[in-house]
């Protein structure tokens, strides 16, 4: 037992003394923290109009763990930084503020951090990202350089992407519609394979984009992205062809009727868990657009 | 045991002293210092820092003057003239920070974002630098994404008088047809008359790339000269320029003795800028820009002019290529034909080209068509022989009548592949000229139509 005692003491003060002789440091500071100083009247509008208002920080300063080490990006020019901010408050944020319950949902979901970036995202593999999120804590716009809302082609690019990351709040936190993965299950592509889809094949199989078909969860956000920016939705994605003989034609159809069932299965669930009317938001975006 | 308390004692009171220095100051002290020294080291040179930028080895060099404050704003100029000139004075936010050591980052969008783009970011720009050292006053960086060095130089205080403005407005003027795709540059055929040995020189720039091709010269001055005139020599020699003084300057000269007189090509004025036109095709007038410069050494008296025709192409038979069907482009709208080629004719994963392609029999085959893959993977080839004339890098088509193709085919879709041969091809000539970010790229380009795409030869 002595034995044991001193084999303890002495490996005791091996210890302390090992131990003592590192220096006390904290290792909570951030070395490679961004400066958060408001230096210019861009950082205080945003402080003032998107931090504190919504708790959303916005950064368009270039920090390189905004993104994937296999990510090319560039961040933007300062003066298309104020344009971005115009417009997503009024293609984003107001039309949540527009609707019952919206502000209030918004508040309670956005996501913690925006980033902007100058152009669009250049992989290693040769691809190219539009845009990206990361589990509703981060939403990042790409080609913010590019910023015009008079050019369709650019604010479809940025409404599809920021209403498609924010419909994942949704199934995040409050989980998808009962049963939404078997509506369409067999349409489903497997992993990494959606790009092989055309759009109408996609339609063909019950979805708005062959990217819906990637996952049950990208399909939830796609077709909320879509109901949202598309004026004509109902056109496109719901509506039965009339006189429908041919294959090809009664294939699109039942894919159009698989749309329209998961449509409604998803705007039942986003006003039963948020309390806010799909069709409201439509509605809402619709008139700015 | 007893034995080992002094052991003990001594480890207790001797273990720190292989501590470290403990004038060592805490991690957050030494960041910032080492972001103050890196600051000083910044904003010190009064007149700012100059950087001859190349970006990588194909291309040439880029002057760009760095001004740099203490609120976290560097100005730069440049003599790059993209973007309706926005980057030859500009301010944007600079940060030092410490991670891996000590890294200069311009938080946003500048010239270094410019370049670092270009190419879909394969041109080797840098905006995020890693100083490695200082050297005679130089700083030298180490850019993140590559690791190449970057030296910033103190500056003298005359440098922004040599970023030659005028000289990038006016080789601006150059750009008759549409700025081409990404990937391939964004280059201009030139021919350049030399008044002395009434002969004309064929040269390729691309403005971006700062990089040319200086193709072969032949004798006299017409187009047609340039295309078909036998007295001609080749020259094929490739070399990167700067932009200053108001001339092109060569970083490899080249000499050639022709018409009796030996000529050095190392400098080419850029002034004295004259539009004029020609119809490369007999529905179009094009624009094209003349420069001209007298008593140029070695040279004479010189016009340069811009142009789709050269004296030499790479375009030789026994080449054969394969084209992705997006890669073909209306220039007027810059966009993709490929939904139309899709339209007429389904499954064509390819756009054939055989120029004099040897056959097992002994024979060469000619032709130009589709590749069609369906869903079962059976490849089928749909060829429409022609006849392929080349004077200088001028094709001209002559289609024989005849098919080759897989028995499969419908005669729809035979007819869709003719009409898209015809459409792509309207007007039966087009031009071939050399893409230089790679060896071997080129274009194809139909004055006609403005139909163009790409090759690998």
């Amino acid at each position: 037992m002595k034995k044991v005692a001193e084999k303890i003491l002495m490996i005791a003060v091996l210890g302390f003394s090992l131990s003592a002789c590192y220096p006390t440091e904290d290792l909570d500071v951030a070395v490679n923290e961004p400066d958060t100083g408001l230096d210019t009247e861009l950082d205080i509008y945003i402080e003032q109009n998107f931090t504190q208002e919504y708790g959303m920080a916005i950064r368009y300063k270039f920090v390189d763990n905004y993104v994937s080490p296999t990510e090319r990006v560039t961040p933007p020019r300062l003066e298309s930084v104020r344009p971005m901010l115009d417009f997503i408050e009024e293609f984003w944020i107001n039309p949540y503020l527009d609707v019952p319950n919206g502000e209030e949902f918004f508040r309670n979901h956005v996501p913690a951090e925006i980033v902007f970036l100058g152009g669009l995202i250049f992989n290693n593999d040769g691809t190219v990202t539009l845009g990206t999120a990361d589990a509703g804590a981060q939403i990042t716009f790409t080609n913010v350089n590019a910023v015009d809302p008079t050019n369709i082609e650019w604010r479809n690019l940025q409404l599809q992407t920021v209403y498609h990351e924010f419909a994942h709040s949704v199934h995040q936190r409050y989980k998808l519609p009962n049963a939404f993965e078997t509506f369409t299950a067999t349409g489903y592509t497997s992993a990494g394979a959606w790009f092989t889809l055309n759009d109408q094949q996609a339609l063909g199989r019950g979805f708005v984009s062959p990217y819906a078909t990637s996952s049950p969860n990208e399909d939830f956000a796609e077709t909320v992205a879509f109901f949202f920016f598309d004026p004509d939705f109902d056109a496109n994605f719901i509506e039965l062809i009339p006189d429908c003989e041919e294959d090809d034609c009664t294939t699109e159809n039942t894919g159009r009727n698989a749309i329209s069932i998961k449509l409604a299965a998803i705007s039942d669930h986003y006003e039963r868990v948020t309390g806010v009317s799909l069709e409201s938001l439509r509605e809402a975006v619709q008139s700015r657009l | 045991m007893k034995k080992l308390y002094p052991f003990l004692l001594l480890v207790l009171v001797l273990g720190c002293q292989f501590n470290d220095d403990p004038k060592l100051p805490p991690v957050e002290e030494r960041v910032s210092d080492a972001i103050e020294e890196m600051e000083d080291l910044l904003v010190d040179p009064g007149n700012g820092w100059r950087i001859d930028y190349r970006p990588n080895d194909l291309g040439g060099d880029y002057l760009i003057l760095l001004d740099f404050d203490r609120q976290g704003n560097v100005r730069i100029q440049s003599d790059i003239g993209a973007n309706d000139g926005e980057f030859r004075d500009h301010i944007v936010p600079y940060r030092i920070d410490v991670g891996q050591g000590v890294e200069l980052v311009l938080e946003t969008y500048g010239v270094f974002h410019y370049l670092f783009e270009l190419n879909q970011t394969s041109f080797g720009g840098e905006f995020e630098f890693i100083f490695n050292e200082e050297q005679n006053g130089d700083l030298v960086f180490d850019s993140k994404s590559d690791g190449s060095v970057i030296i910033f130089q103190r500056a003298i205080g005359n440098e922004a008088s040599q970023i030659s403005i005028e000289t990038i407005s006016l080789l601006e003027e150059s750009f008759f047809r549409a700025p081409v795709e990404a990937l391939v540059g964004n280059f201009v055929p030139y021919n350049m008359y030399l008044e002395d040995v009434d002969a004309t020189v064929s040269i390729t720039m691309d403005l971006d790339l700062r990089r040319m091709k200086i193709h072969g010269i032949a004798s006299g001055q017409s187009i047609n000269d340039i295309l078909t005139n036998p007295m001609r020599t080749e020259i094929d020699h490739s070399t990167v320029f700067s932009i200053s003084g108001g001339s092109i300057n060569l970083a490899e000269s080249t000499n050639l003795s022709f018409g009796g007189k030996n000529l050095t090509f190392s400098s080419i004025p850029i002034e004295n800028l004259e539009k004029t036109t020609f119809s490369f095709c007999e529905d179009f007038v094009d624009s094209l820009a003349n420069f001209s410069s007298s008593n140029v050494p070695t040279l004479g008296n010189i016009e340069l002019t811009s142009s789709l025709a050269a004296t030499h192409t790479l375009f030789e038979p026994g080449n054969s290529s394969s084209v992705n069907p997006a890669s073909i482009f209306d220039e007027d709208d810059g966009q993709t034909i490929s939904d139309q080629i899709s339209a007429q004719f389904p499954d064509v994963v390819a756009f054939q080209w055989y120029y004099g392609q040897p056959l097992n029999d002994g024979s060469t085959l000619t032709a130009l068509g589709w590749v069609t893959v369906d869903e079962l993977n059976n490849v089928d080839f749909i060829l429409r022989e022609c006849e392929l004339i080349k004077q200088g890098n001028l094709i001209t088509i002559n289609w024989t009548g005849t098919f080759f193709r897989e028995e499969s085919l419908s005669q729809e879709q035979m007819d869709g592949a003719t009409d898209l041969l015809d459409l792509i091809f309207e007007g039966g000539q087009v031009y071939m000229l050399d893409a230089l970010v790679q060896e071997g790229l080129s274009e194809f380009y139909n004055p006609c139509n403005r139909v163009k795409s790409f090759i690998l030869l």
